[in-house]
């Protein structure tokens, strides 16, 4: 080193050293701590308006330098206030300021460089007036006309290089707000500058325990500990970032009866800005977190943890956000029911919105509870200031019922009691609204449920079983319309022991007019079925049917009346009782209406049902049936009360009928006001009357073991010794009227034609009523009436007319007629025959004899007597001559039977040239024993008395009884009356014939 | 011989008939007297009891008979109307279906507590007279 240099430098340090004590001893002699706390006592006085008082100052300059460093210690403010106890605003251990020398010197300027408060306490109060003890600072009371500001504001240059605060406690209490808070252990590090236009800041801060009391109605305390933030960010031109640290150790809050406890928070924020663009991404997580609620409703909930992050975009104009939550093993229970257990509820979502919030949308969004899901994807925006519109759609995941169900609460499970099912579900849809001032208007809302696999138990009694099923339902706002649509490849019900029905392919439709106005009473729906295949079957019952349709349609009035329409087709049904009875159809239309009136009396006049059917190749079987039935068409409708068969054609063995007319008066019938009326015509073809009642014979005698029990008891109380069977009942309260035209009829193998007449039932009344037909035999009329008062007394009456008949076929026909009129078989040739009789029954059908009432004229001409034993035997005793022509020119026949008694009217017979008048009696009994008379008038008079039985004849010579009952000249008036008797009977006979076409 | 026999049987025949004829013609040509009867047909009405058989005579000469026997009341009694002519009374049982049935008695006895008659058949009946 060359000695000038070495000179140079010793000398410089020497001037330097000289110059640094000249400026240590001017600091000791001039800013003495005595000094210092008179300049600082000055300026606490000019820029505070309470005492202060201040332990120690101190000047540092070369620890600090080139700053210079004002150091306080015990630095106490007072400022009392009446009903405060304390004076003391605040207190400092120890107090440290920085300034920067050079700005002092050269720019005359205070300028802080750090600020360090160690140790110390804060207590500020509000009175209950509003008085704050805190409130230190001078208020400046000149009045200062305002200028207008025509500088431009420049920020100024700001370096702090360290605020630090330590130890520090802090207690609030607003006594007019009811406000406590006390903060403990509070310390903070604050560093940062604003140069130009570059700026960064750093704090640190910690503290030790805040707790925070709010009283009143809302009370509420809330604590935190070990709390610390560390935040820092920085910016330059338009650059910028910025994190945020945060963690809480425990937080505990009481509100009411509410209860929070939080193990742990940790948070952070990540924020960037570059080129106009600014991201940023915040998490925060939790450790255990406890919550509850008293109350009537206590609600207790619990979480080992929670994650939050969210992910945010700004680009200037839109922003973008991303938040997601995951919940893991979320326990809640209210009262004591855990209404989750261990649910992990998850949520994410991406929003975009701009920077006025004027819409946000969400383009994504996710919603989970365990294994559930629900996607979503909707938007609100605000077009204007007074309206919020908003749409939404979404969807689930492949949902499993069996665990979806899993997660109702206890309290609810009763819903769902007896329900057991297994399968799949999901549901998607979309929706949107908008909210003009107050008024909500709801847009379209679209939702479809698909379910797969589901196997359903309820009860353990109904049973439902589908492969997939799908449900739409679709609102359409602005027409207030609503529709919706199931469809399902199969369904399968099941109701144990009572009913079980598979279906394919099925499909349905709904659609609601105008739904809102519902509340109004205003309805306006369609429905539509239709399913390719129905198979069911209950008990015994079975049911198959292709292509079945049904519309339904349902509507109301202003008058809140209810219209109800229905369409019912099928293409082929076929139905089945058991082994007993299986009918099937080619095609089946069904078509029903209503309308709900519910002032009716009834349920017909309360819905005014209006019913329209149309059965087309129906068939029917059954093993009580030996012959098979077929209806090829019936259509029938009701309508207003009453029930019109149009058109109908049966097919049953041999016969075919067709019916038409109406059953009406229905309501009263219902009522009990009136009877059940009928008007129907009955036409066909050929009836087979033989096979039918071959048919029908024994129907309805079949009694179930319960009635058969029933009986078997009632017979037992009554001690009848006698088995009586089930007689036909004619029904009551009705009226039925049917008109016949039969062509043909086979009865026995008797062969009818144009038969027509009228068969009625009247209120237990059935009649047959002027049946007319004709045979290759007989033209013949029918009236017949049959009454059923009672089971054990039955009625039966007939008044039957045979014209034209021949007797041979008038015997083989009516048989019972040869018992009754022994004698007639000895004729030949044509006659008229006319029978009318009445009985009563026994429940068995057995006559009550005493009851019986008959009368029978027969009238013939050119009559042939058989030449057989019977007639050789009187031919003998009235010693007719040998060859005479045995030809009755007429006869005229009355008898009539009065219980058990026959009486034979005298008649008069003319054969050749004899004439005879034969009469008597005999009686119904076992040996139908007789006494009979005939007396030969011309030739000669001879009487001839038959009697005994048919197997034991005794024939006897008497005299001439009817001698003169023929002659009105000489007959006697007994003679006379009984020609009158006979008139009479023949006479009331003939009175019921009508006028018939001969044929 | 047979001949003979059988022409002779024919005229005795013919000239009996002849004599039955004449006889006929004169009885025949004297009208029936009606006897007056010896007793009130007054007493006719009213219920009649035979066994389980049962008459009512009502005036309008109309009236209702039933058997209880065959389970039948009063009620279900079946219609008649009567007449009755010196001792002749007749019966003219009306069906429901409109056509008679008629039955001629001949009165032996009629009293207010007994009714007796008898038909063309030798058949008898007694009733006693049990109410109105």
């Amino acid at each position: 080193m060359k000695r000038g240099l070495k000179i140079g430098l010793v000398a410089a340090g020497s001037l330097v050293a000289f110059v640094a004590v000249v400026v240590c001893l001017a600091l000791w002699l001039v800013f003495t701590p005595a000094r210092l706390t008179g300049i600082v006592n000055k300026a606490a006085d000019k820029y505070l308006d309470c005492e202060m008082s201040v332990g120690e100052i101190d000047l540092t300059v070369f620890s600090t330098f080139p700053n210079v460093s004002l150091q306080l210690s015990d630095v106490v403010l007072v400022n009392p206030v009446d009903s405060i106890a304390s004076d003391t605003v605040a207190e400092i251990r120890h107090c440290q300021a920085t300034l920067d020398v050079k700005a002092l010197l050269n720019e005359q300027t205070v300028m802080l460089r750090s600020l360090q408060l160690n140790g110390g306490w804060a207590n500020l109060y509000t009175t209950a007036e509003g008085t704050a003890n805190y409130m230190i600072f001078p208020t400046d009371t000149t009045v200062v006309e305002e200028l207008p500001d025509t500088t431009t504001f420049v920020i100024p240059d700001i370096d702090i290089k360290e605020i630090d605060v330590r130890d520090m406690r802090v207690d609030y209490y607003d006594a007019m707000a009811g406000q406590k808070a006390v903060i403990e252990g509070l310390s903070m590090h604050v560093n940062g500058s604003l140069l130009g236009e570059q700026l960064q800041a750093a704090m640190k801060a910690s503290l030790r325990n805040i707790s925070v009391t709010l009283e009143g109605d809302d009370a509420m305390s809330a604590s935190m500990e070990r709390v610390k933030l560390d935040m820092k960010g920085s910016m330059k031109n338009c650059d910028a970032k910025a994190d945020v640290n945060l963690s809480v150790g425990l937080i505990d809050a009481n509100m009411a009866d509410m209860v929070a406890h939080v193990e742990q928070i940790e948070w952070t924020l990540r924020g960037r800005g570059q080129d106009g663009k600014w991201n940023a991404a915040t998490e925060l997580t939790t450790q255990p977190i406890a919550a509850s609620m008293g109350g009537d409703s206590p609600m207790s909930a619990a979480l080992p943890r929670v994650q939050f992050k969210a992910d945010a975009l700004w680009d200037g104009n839109d922003i973008q956000v991303a938040p997601s939550l995951v919940a893991p093993d979320l326990t809640v229970a209210l009262g004591n029911e855990q209404m989750l257990d261990k649910a992990d509820i998850q949520l994410r979502a991406t929003l975009l919105t701009d920077t006025l919030l004027s819409r946000v949308e969400l383009a994504q969004g996710l919603l989970a509870l365990n294994e559930h899901e629900i996607n979503l994807k909707g938007g609100v925006e605000m077009p204007d200031t007074s309206t919020i519109k908003g749409n939404v759609s979404f969807a689930t995941n492949r949902c499993d019922i069996t665990r979806l169900l899993a997660l109702v609460p206890p309290s609810y499970r009763h819903l769902l009691e007896g329900i057991d099912i297994r399968g799949h579900a999901v549901l998607k849809g979309t929706g949107y609204a908008s909210l003009t001032g107050d008024e909500l208007k709801i847009g379209d809302v679209d939702a479809t449920l698909a379910v797969h696999g589901i196997d359903l138990l309820y009860n353990d009694s109904i049973a439902l079983q589908t492969p997939r099923t799908n449900i739409n339902m679709v609102y359409n706002g602005k027409r207030d319309h609503v529709s919706g649509r199931l469809s399902s490849d199969a369904l399968h019900v099941e109701m144990e022991g009572l009913a079980d029905a598979q279906l394919r392919d099925v499909e349905g439709t709904f659609t609601m007019k105008q739904a809102m106005r519902m509340v109004d009473g205003y309805i306006d729906a369609k429905a539509t079925l239709s399913m390719a295949e129905l198979s069911a079957a209950m008990d015994t019952l079975g049911l198959y049917t292709q292509e079945a349709t049904m519309d339904i349609t349902l509507d109301a009035d202003k008058n809140s009346q209810m219209h109800f329409d229905a369409a019912l087709r099928l293409d082929t049904l076929n139905a089945a009782m058991g082994s007993l009875l299986a009918a099937s159809t080619r095609n089946l239309s069904v078509e029903a209406h209503a309308a709900y009136d519910e002032t009716g009396d009834n349920i017909l006049s309360q819905w005014d049902p209006k019913l329209a059917v149309d059965v087309v190749a129906g068939d029917v079987a059954s093993p009580m049936l030996t012959v098979p039935v077929a209806i090829p068409h019936i259509q029938f409708d009701y309508a207003d009360g009453r029930f019109t068969i149009n058109d109908s054609r049966i097919l049953l063995g041999n016969s075919d009928f067709g019916l038409r007319g109406d059953v009406h008066s229905i309501d009263s019938f219902i009522n009990k006001t009136g009877l059940l009326r009928a008007d129907l015509d009955f036409w066909s073809d050929f009836t087979d009357v033989t096979q039918i009642m071959d048919l029908v014979s024994g129907l309805g005698t079949s009694e179930t073991p319960e009635e058969e029990a029933e009986e078997n008891t009632a017979a037992a109380a009554e001690s009848s010794a006698t088995a009586e069977d089930e007689p036909f009942m004619v029904p009551m309260g009705v009226d039925v009227r049917l008109n016949t035209d039969i062509r043909t009829v086979n009865v026995n193998g008797f062969k009818f034609d144009d038969i027509g007449g009228h068969v009625t039932v009247k209120d237990g009344v059935l009649v047959l009523e002027e049946m007319g037909f004709t045979s290759d035999a007989a033209r013949m009329q029918l009236t017949a009436m049959y009454k059923s008062p009672r089971k054990k007394h039955l009625f039966v009456g007939f008044d039957f007319h045979l014209l034209d008949i021949e007797i041979d076929e008038l015997i083989r026909m009516v048989p019972d007629v040869d018992s009754i009129i022994p004698m007639l078989s000895a004729f030949d040739g044509e006659a008229e025959f006319h029978l009318a009789g009445e009985t009563y029954l026994k429940s068995n059908y057995d006559l009550k004899l005493s009851t019986l009432r008959a009368a029978a004229a027969i009238e013939g001409k050119d009559l042939v007597v058989m030449d057989n034993e019977t007639f050789s035997q009187i031919s003998k005793y009235l010693m007719f001559e040998k060859g005479t022509r045995n030809v009755v020119d007429s006869i005229s026949v009355e008898l009539t039977v009065f219980k058990d008694e026959v009486d034979l009217y005298p008649f008069l017979v003319s054969m050749d040239d004899y004439q005879a008048v034969i009469g008597g009696r005999h009686n119904i009994n076992e040996n139908l024993d007789f006494n009979y008379h005939i007396s030969l008038t011309s030739p000669l008079r001879l009487g001839l008395d038959i009697g005994g039985t048919l197997d034991d004849m005794r024939f006897k010579l008497v005299g001439c009884k009817y001698a003169q009952m023929y002659n009105p000249e000489k007959q006697n008036a007994v003679q006379a009356r009984t020609l009158l008797l006979k008139k009479i009977i023949s006479d009331s006979l003939k009175d019921n014939v009508k006028p018939q076409e001969k044929r | 011989m047979h001949k003979i026999h059988e022409m002779k049987m024919k005229d005795i025949l013919r000239n009996a008939a002849c004599a039955v004829f004449a006889l006929a013609v004169l009885v025949g040509c004297i009208p029936d007297p009606v006897l007056e009867p010896d007793f009130s047909v007054d007493d006719i009405y009213g219920k009649w009891c035979s066994g389980t058989v049962y008459y009512r005579y009502d005036y309008g000469y109309q009236g209702v008979t039933w058997d209880t026997a065959d389970d039948m009341s009063e009620y279900d009694g079946q219609l008649f109307t009567w007449e009755i002519v010196g001792y002749d009374m007749t019966h003219i049982h009306i069906m429901e279906m409109g056509a008679s049935v008629p039955k001629t008695y001949v009165i032996d006895e009629l009293t207010p507590s007994v009714l007796r008659y008898h038909d063309a058949y030798g058949k008898s009946y007694l009733f006693y007279k049990v109410g109105y």
